[in-house]
């Protein structure tokens, strides 16, 4: 059965790994704009143009 | 180059899919015995019983447990992708659709990274691998 299950999923393995890959790298881009941008958490950094340093933790 | 590079790097994919089955299962499971015993986060601890912390806990518990050792990988990736996706949409797509501002971030990063495992399976270095073998 599980043999079975493993020759019906992994055909899927590619798509499913393009979705992993895109909604990882869609949170890590909140991270990046955060820190250059103030958006979506404006405390996370420092929006570029201040130069004032408040970052308190990384990553977070 | 690049093809260079995806000849070089992709034959040690299941080798690598295997430690990082292995990671996330480790930190799921804190997740759990936090839930559970109060390890390593002390606050986390829910009395026995109650809705839906305990119960979490007890199927983080047993999906981590497999998933580490890559016993029936697809099925228990499966079950522990569903309850990080009820856990976003009960505890934190109610506080806003962010995962970052509502809290959620890590539930979703485990709900994708196990709904990967459905899929890939447990990689190379996983019991299921050896039952495969001594079939």
């Amino acid at each position: 059965m599980l043999t079975n299950l493993d020759a019906r999923l992994s055909p899927h393995a590619p798509v499913v790994l393009s979705l992993f890959r895109v909604v990882f790298a869609l949170l890590f881009l909140c991270h990046a704009t955060s820190h250059l941008f103030g958006w979506p958490v404006a405390t996370d950094g420092t929006a570029m143009w201040t130069r004032v340093r408040i970052v308190e933790c990384w990553p977070c | 180059m690049l093809t260079n590079l995806d000849a070089r790097l992709s034959p040690h994919a299941p080798v690598v899919l295997s430690l990082f089955r292995v990671v996330f299962a480790l930190l799921f499971l804190c997740h759990a015995t936090s839930h559970l015993f109060g390890w390593p986060v002390a606050a986390q601890q829910a009395p026995v019983g109650v809705w839906p912390f305990w119960y979490a806990g007890i199927l983080e518990l047993v999906t981590g447990l497999l998933i580490a050792l890559g016993l029936f990988t697809r099925i228990a990736a499966f079950i522990a992708s569903g309850v990080m996706a009820f856990a976003y949409f009960t505890q934190h797509l109610p506080k806003g659709p962010i995962p970052m501002l509502d809290g959620g971030e890590a539930a979703v990063l485990y709900c994708f990274a196990f709904f990967l495992l459905v899929f890939t399976g447990g990689g190379a270095i996983a019991l299921d691998a050896r039952r495969r073998v001594t079939r």
